[in-house]
């Protein structure tokens, strides 16, 4: 192999590139996802349920702070001022709120004298279980303003993530797990359908016999798969960046990257050598993309133990794990060793065939 | 013999190359010296394509021995590789890539400065559209920029593989010049074609290929004296025009007779021509 002659072929491949739309394609889709994920989703936890309270009072209750400190982290509160009682029933009807309340002139004053004054609670024809909720911790919150010291002290002692317990979703909140995901798909989509389409056109076209001529075909598919890697590498910031991902840890991240976008690549690059026009390119690569997606959406979710197992064995559950891990900072997934083994393993695979095709196409 | 003479830029003996039960090739023996024009005629699967895909080191040979400049092709090719050059059949160029970037690719391949590139595009007449795509390249424009790239290391041997096919006759009549051109600076040129008229104006020698095996080679002259048929086409006094076989004594007794009785007003002798000759090795026309 001639390092010179890699580095020719590698920058017209990146020139020719950025004027295909196959090439494009494969990289803008990716990051337009991700840019709609990003908008699409917040970073909060799924499971943190939110609830909209249309209030009518003279603005001088504290009423709202206190049941907003009973509710705590399981239901954030939003509060909306509503001029009066007639317009808080139609909010409620319309469902633009979760449910109201009716605060009467110097109620706090009223709770703190002990006067009973009246608190009215609107809610919906079908109560949600965000307006029964509220609901539910008005009497605690009419006690707590009162000044009323509570039957029992409640402690509450919160415990440390299990290991491995938490998924990236639960961990990361729907915002950064799409990310994640819109990594894996940008990943593969270079490596599986850009990197092979570069390659078949060059058979295709007969362009790979006139590179032949003098290069090796070692040198071709050496500046193919710098093409990949190369373009990978510089996709994925710019996809974090407009997606304002912040991972925790930066160098996991790119080793973990960049590990992925070489074994994935490979991958591509034995398709690429198995394909012989652009057809089958679009046939094939959308389901080899099928099934390196597939661990971005379903690791974490409760699937039976042998379909996990199955899991590890695609590249891309072990760098959808690797990947979560630098985004929380921590192992949300274990065995972070054998991600890279795994990881490994495939590189030394796809570029140990790759070798061995070559040989054998060098001899023919 | 192969290896003797210094003059000789291909050397080819008993050279086979079969893809399974397909002869492609099969015991081809020739030489072409330096500065000459050798070309290869033969129907389409008649072995033309892949004896050029041996000779330039992109297919082994099954068996027999070639040298490209005294290398090896096999053992020696990537030593023979910087020395030789191809225009191939197909129009491979990178048709997103302007005219100037596809010659700076192979120059950067090749080695060669730059410089190289802007002297071949003034060559070849695409100075002017050397910054466009190639994909608005009209045909001609394409070949010529072909014939460019495979100059662009000045080879000592250049192989091209059908350059005129498909091409208007101005432009086919520029990429012969071009190659004449080559030929004329000390460069083998080992052409194949499927064009009798441009076999007989060009090359030096010919070769027939008939299902992998060289039926005839010699030059065009030869060839057609050895294999073609000198015909007559005589013009009698009634205005019949009758075509004689001189080489048939029946033919010749008649045309005789005519001239005896003055019945011939016209008589235009005619050579065989490299068309005839190749039906006749060959069983039928290109």
């Amino acid at each position: 192999m001639s390092w010179p002659r890699i580095r020719t072929i590698y920058r017209k491949d990146m020139r020719d590139a950025l004027r295909d739309s196959r090439v494009l394609t494969a990289i803008l889709l990716p990051l337009g996802l991700g840019l709609l994920y990003s908008f699409m989703f917040s970073d909060e936890n799924i499971r943190t349920q939110k609830a909209k309270v249309g209030v009518v009072s003279d603005g001088t209750t504290q009423l709202t702070t206190v049941i907003s400190k009973q509710t705590g982290r399981a239901l954030r509160l939003t509060f909306v001022a509503v001029p009066n009682a007639p317009d808080l029933e139609q909010q409620v009807q319309r469902k633009k709120v979760d449910v109201g309340l009716v605060v009467p002139p110097g109620f706090d004053a009223a709770v703190k004298a002990g006067e009973s004054p009246q608190l009215t609670v609107v809610l919906p024809s079908s109560p949600s279980f965000d307006s029964d909720y509220v609901d539910a911790v008005l009497d605690r919150s009419v006690q707590a303003l009162a000044g009323r010291a509570p039957p029992a002290r409640i402690v509450l002692r919160s415990l440390p993530p299990e290991s491995g317990g938490a998924t990236a979703i639960e961990a990361l909140g729907a915002r950064k797990d799409f990310i994640l995901v819109s990594i894996i798909l940008l990943l593969a989509m270079i490596a599986v359908y850009a990197v092979p389409a570069v390659l078949v056109e060059e058979t295709e076209k007969k362009t790979m016999e006139a590179l032949t001529l003098i290069a090796s075909t070692a040198d071709v598919i050496a500046a193919k798969a710098l093409f990949g890697i190369v373009l990978s590498i510089v996709s994925v910031p710019v996809l974090l960046v407009i997606t304002r991902g912040n991972p925790a840890e930066v160098a996991a991240l790119a080793a973990a990257v960049v590990l992925s976008a070489a074994v994935l690549v490979g991958i591509g690059l034995l398709c690429g050598g198995l394909f012989k026009t652009q057809q089958q390119v679009n046939t094939w690569s959308g389901v080899i993309l099928l099934a390196l997606l597939a661990p971005a959406f379903t690791i974490g979710m409760p699937t039976p133990a042998a379909v996990n197992t199955a899991l590890a064995f695609i590249p891309t559950a072990q760098t959808f794990r690797l990947i979560a891990n630098a985004f929380a900072g921590r192992a949300l997934y274990p065995h972070e060793w054998l991600s890279y083994a795994v990881l490994l393993a495939w590189a030394v695979g796809a570029y140990g065939l790759l070798w061995w095709r070559l040989s054998r196409q060098e001899e023919g | 013999m192969i290896g003797a003479g210094r003059s000789l830029s291909i050397e080819v003996e008993h050279l086979a190359k079969h893809y399974g039960q397909v002869r492609a090739v099969n015991d081809v023996s020739f030489t072409a010296r330096e500065g000459e024009i050798l070309g290869v005629l033969g129907h389409n699967g008649a072995g033309k394509t892949t004896t050029i895909r041996v000779l330039t080191g992109r297919a082994r040979p099954t068996g027999g021995r070639a040298r490209v400049l005294g290398y090896d092709v096999v053992h020696e090719r990537e030593r023979m590789k910087p020395l030789i050059n191809l225009v191939f059949e197909e129009q491979n160029l990178y048709i997103r890539l302007s005219g100037r970037e596809n010659l700076q690719l192979f120059a950067d391949l090749y080695g060669v400065p730059r410089a190289r590139v802007e002297e071949l595009l003034a060559a070849v007449g695409l100075s002017e559209a050397a910054q466009r795509k190639v994909k608005t390249y009209s045909s001609g424009m394409k070949q010529r920029l072909l014939v460019a790239r495979a100059l662009i290391n000045s080879p000592r041997v250049l192989f091209l593989d059908e350059p005129t096919r498909g091409l208007d006759p101005t432009s086919a009549r520029e990429v012969r010049e071009m190659v004449r051109e080559q030929a004329r600076q000390g460069t083998t040129v080992f052409l194949t074609t499927h064009y009798m008229e441009e076999a007989d104006e060009l090359c030096d020698r010919v070769a027939f290929l008939a299902a992998g095996r060289i039926v005839a080679l010699d030059t065009p002259r030869e060839l057609k004296l050895r294999y073609g048929e000198r015909t007559a086409v005589v013009l009698l006094t009634s205005r019949q025009e009758e075509r004689l076989r001189l080489d048939d004594p029946l033919d010749a007794a008649r045309l005789e007779r005519w001239m005896a009785e003055g019945q011939v007003l016209t008589v235009h002798s005619q050579e065989g021509t490299l068309e005839d000759v190749f039906v006749n090795l060959a069983g039928r026309p290109l």
